[in-house]
């Protein structure tokens, strides 16, 4: 049952839960490689006779004294198909570079079912949970006889579906196989399962060759017994239509959906003794139960599909299939020619409503006019509503109406007919003929008065406006064009200001000169009205002082250092007449005496010293420096 | 006998002065009553004297869009309807912004049948062609000279204010850009004064020569805009919207 590989603390071993089972029972096989836990799961090929499938690797880690020992479990789900003894591998597994490998186990598979496999086993294990219920009702016979001799509803064990016959079956029943055209036919589809849970279930699939299908209705789940045993049932419904006459087979119909079975207890904890993980809580949690994917399949039906009889075919049959009633409204029943008179006519019944066509009327030409009948399509219910207009005050009655089924329980056509109804139409007075609008649903109606919009031009103006002369355009007028250069002009002016100003701002020398014959007249007029008051030594003191504080500014050398030698210095370059520069020279020694002699001095001398200092102002004002 | 004399006297000069006085007394009546004179005339369907009282407005030297466009009501109600396009093109060009003279115009051309062409002149792209359609030459010349002016101002505004002289010169750029663009729209439209006409007679055929024998070219309807290429002796050379141009008389057609 066991073996052990190769190295004593690597090593691959590979076991089967049982050695002995029956046909149809799952069971167990681990591949488990000690000393790590990140180990590809070993190959493992397809066999004649069993369906093997990969169910997933668990990891364990165990610490005993401080030794940490580690383990992954490859688990496979093996289910023998076929009666006769397999020998499954051996296994190879690939880890850090080296090949481990595990020897073969065997597995003996018998024809018994699942119900008597426990006692042969004679291992001390449970017997199969699912599986176990068969053996306690049936007789020895094993589910494939039963699906032969089961009537519709028996299953085999198919390559999708590993369970014996009456765990889980599917069965497809119609309540009759020879039907009509057109006839509905209330497909069921019921899915038995016995003591097992399933999940994921899809629709049923089945072939419907020469039908027509409605949508599935809701799933019902209910429970129900079968042969005396107790299973829950999941029922699928839809309805069916025989498209056309002849024999068709109905399926086989296939469930496909997982079912979850209980794991058995996986002894894979061999080589460390008992540890954590094999407790019940954890198996609880994590492994307890399985789930694997299965199909299940039911016997096909074998369906007639029979044509409507020909004889005692009504003229105005199209097909209506059923048991159906029929009442006709007619509102109102007083009406002006063009108004609208609506005929309501409710077919109600069992059947197939979609077969149901409008039912006939022979309307006159002459007397109404008629539009596409609406219809309203409720579930076990159709009305059709058909406007009619009367277009003359001679419509007395709206015409009679006439339906004709085919009813498939009797098998006989039937024809109901509603007599004409009488109506009353007055002639429409002359002021509310009009535009129309009539809903077709025949309540409503709108009358619009015909609207003539006429066309013509705007009417003259009261106002004359603005008034020019005639022949004036701007362009012509010189004016204009002069007026462009304004702005110009006036940008001109403000930049030159501009520049003035930030060199005023900038020059501290410029400033000065600029500043210089301002300060100077402001100085001269002082020194004039000095003189008038006759107060020598005062006038020169003011005269000598503007004079000086002039030429500074004006030719931009210090106050102090204002003398002769570096006036004639500044004044070099213009082309200075030696005149000026004698007269500045006769002012500088008059203030000088007059600052210590100012009685030596009058009035006289002092006025043209007064003359001089305005002229040779004058004189530099004019030269440019 | 002498006051005989003199009463004779009196009489023949009130009897010449009269009309002389009356004369006078027309000449001083204000633009305004005549406009409003016309308008009388027009709602009592005297259409004829309506234009004639019109017209002595413009022999006085003066205009208005509302007067051409009374003008061009008047002789549609007259039954004339190549005069009438006349008057409402004069109206759009002393205001372009009056939807009444498009409307109108667009009603009589639907009278006469045939639009004829669009004409979208030098201008195909759509907002310089409705810009053109929306001001006259003269408003667009105003319009340069604002454009103008803010120009300038943001120029000096740069000069002034240095942290944002960027963007200001940016600005000023974009400004002197438009007044550019808004003079050579002005440029054409001058160009154009003068040179537009409009079909008056009802069916027109223009020739390949100035003068009577000369082969037709095409027809041209009565409305249709036409530009005056060329003028020689009583004929026109006219370019229709399509660009072919033929020769009609100019009894024909009349200058917008």
């Amino acid at each position: 049952m066991c073996a052990v590989a190769s190295a004593q603390s690597e090593r691959l071993e590979a076991e089967l839960e049982r050695n002995r089972v029956s046909l149809g029972n799952p069971v167990y096989l681990n591949v488990t490689f000690f000393g790590a836990q990140s180990v590809e799961k070993p190959d493992m090929p397809q066999m004649d006779g069993l369906r093997i499938q990969y169910v997933g690797p668990a990891t364990q880690v165990s610490v005993v004294n401080g030794r940490v020992s580690q383990a992954i479990t490859h688990s496979f789900l093996v289910i023998p198909m076929k009666e006769g003894e397999y020998k499954l591998g051996p296994f190879y597994v690939e880890y850090r570079g080296e090949t481990y490998s595990a020897a073969p186990v065997t597995l003996h598979v018998s024809g018994k079912p699942a119900g008597f496999d426990s006692s042969a086993q004679g291992q001390g294990s449970a017997p199969p949970s699912y599986g176990g219920s068969a053996g306690q009702s049936q007789s020895a016979a094993s589910p494939m006889y039963r699906a032969s001799a089961g009537g519709p509803s028996g299953t085999s064990p198919t390559g999708k579906n590993p369970f014996p016959g009456d765990v889980i079956f599917l069965v497809m029943d119609v309540p009759k196989t020879k039907v009509y055209v057109n006839e509905a036919v209330p497909l069921t589809i019921k899915l038995y399962v016995m003591n097992m849970s399933l999940k994921d279930i899809e629709f049923p699939n089945f072939a419907y060759d020469g039908f027509s299908l409605e949508q599935w209705a809701e799933p019902e789940k209910r429970q129900d017994t079968y042969r005396g045993m107790g299973y829950n049932v999941l029922v699928f419904r839809r309805n069916l239509f025989g498209i056309k006459e002849g024999s068709y087979t109905l399926g086989p119909a296939t469930i496909r959906c997982t079912a979850i079975i209980p794991k058995r207890s996986a002894r894979r904890s061999s080589g460390f003794g008992r540890s954590v993980f094999d407790d019940d809580f954890f198996s609880d949690m994590f492994g307890r139960f399985e789930t694997y994917p299965v199909e299940i399949e039911s016997k096909p039906l074998q369906m007639t599909v029979l044509p409507f009889p020909a004889e005692n075919k009504p003229a105005n049959f199209e097909g209506a299939v059923g048991d159906y009633n029929m009442e006709v409204q007619v509102e109102p029943k007083k009406v002006k020619v063009g108004d609208p008179v609506t005929v309501r006519m409710v077919i109600s019944g069992t059947g197939n409503l979609d077969t149901v066509t409008v039912p006939r009327m022979t309307v006159d030409d002459n007397y109404f006019k008629t539009y596409e009948p609406q219809v309203t399509k409720k579930s076990n219910t159709k009305i059709y509503e058909q406007v009619l207009i009367p277009k003359s005050a001679d419509a007395k009655a709206v015409p009679g109406v006439s339906f004709s089924f085919f009813d498939t329980k009797s098998g006989k056509y039937k024809t109901i007919t509603k007599d004409p109804v009488k109506i009353e139409v007055s002639a429409q007075p002359a002021s509310e003929q009009g535009v129309k609008v009539v809903s077709s649903v025949g309540s409503e109606q709108l009358v619009f008065p015909a609207e003539k919009i006429g066309q013509d031009i705007v009417h003259i103006k009261e106002k004359i406006g603005v008034v020019h002369k005639r022949g004036t355009y701007l362009y012509r007028d010189i004016k204009f064009w002069l007026a462009q250069l304004i702005p110009i002009l006036f940008f001109g002016i403000f930049y030159s200001i501009y520049r003035k100003s930030e060199r005023m701002k900038s020059d501290v020398k410029y400033a000065r000169s600029l500043k210089a014959p301002k300060h100077a007249r402001k100085g001269m007029k002082i020194a004039r009205g000095l003189l008038a008051k006759g107060d020598i030594a005062k006038f020169f003191d003011v005269i000598f002082k503007t004079f000086q504080g002039y030429l500074a500014d004006r030719l931009g050398i210090p106050k102090g250092a204002v003398t002769v030698a570096a006036i004639e210095e500044k004044l070099g370059d213009t082309g200075y007449d030696e005149e000026t520069l004698k007269m500045i020279h006769e002012v500088f020694s008059n203030c000088d005496m007059a600052r210590y002699a100012p009685s030596a001095i009058n009035v006289d001398e002092a006025g043209n010293v007064y003359e001089k200092v305005q002229k040779i102002m004058d004189y530099v004002e004019k030269v440019r420096i | 006998m002498r006051s005989v004399k003199y009463a004779i006297c009196v009489v023949f000069t009130v009897m010449f002065c009269a009309p002389v006085i009356s004369g006078w007394a027309e000449s001083v009546s204000s633009v305004d009553d005549l406009f409003a004179e016309g308008n009388a005339l027009y709602e009592k369907a005297e259409y004829a004297k309506a234009i004639e009282t019109y017209e002595k407005i413009l022999s006085m030297g003066y205009e208005s869009g509302a007067l051409y466009f009374n003008m061009a009501n008047a002789y549609f109600r007259a039954g004339n309807k190549g005069k009438a396009i006349v008057n409402y093109k004069r109206a759009e060009k002393l205001i372009p912004s009056d939807s009444d003279v498009a409307a109108n115009e667009r009603f009589i051309r639907s009278k006469i049948g045939a639009t004829g062409m669009p004409d979208d002149g030098v201008w195909s792209w759509g907002p310089i062609r409705r810009y053109c359609a929306a001001f006259s030459a003269d408003e667009v010349l105003k319009i340069f000279s604002g454009l103008f002016i803010a120009a300038i101002i943001m120029l000096a505004g740069a000069i002034v204010f240095r942290v944002y002289w960027r963007y200001l010169i940016g600005v000023s750029a974009l400004l002197f850009l438009f007044a550019g663009i808004d003079l050579a729209i002005a440029a054409h439209q001058i160009s154009l004064v003068g040179k537009e006409a409009v079909i008056t007679s009802a069916e027109v055929e223009a020739k390949y020569g100035p003068f009577p024998t000369a082969t037709v070219f095409f027809q041209l309807r009565e409305g249709a805009t036409v530009r005056i290429v060329q003028e020689k002796d009583d004929w026109c050379k006219v370019k229709r919207s399509d660009g072919k141009s033929g020769w009609v008389t100019a009894k024909d057609l009349e200058k917008i």
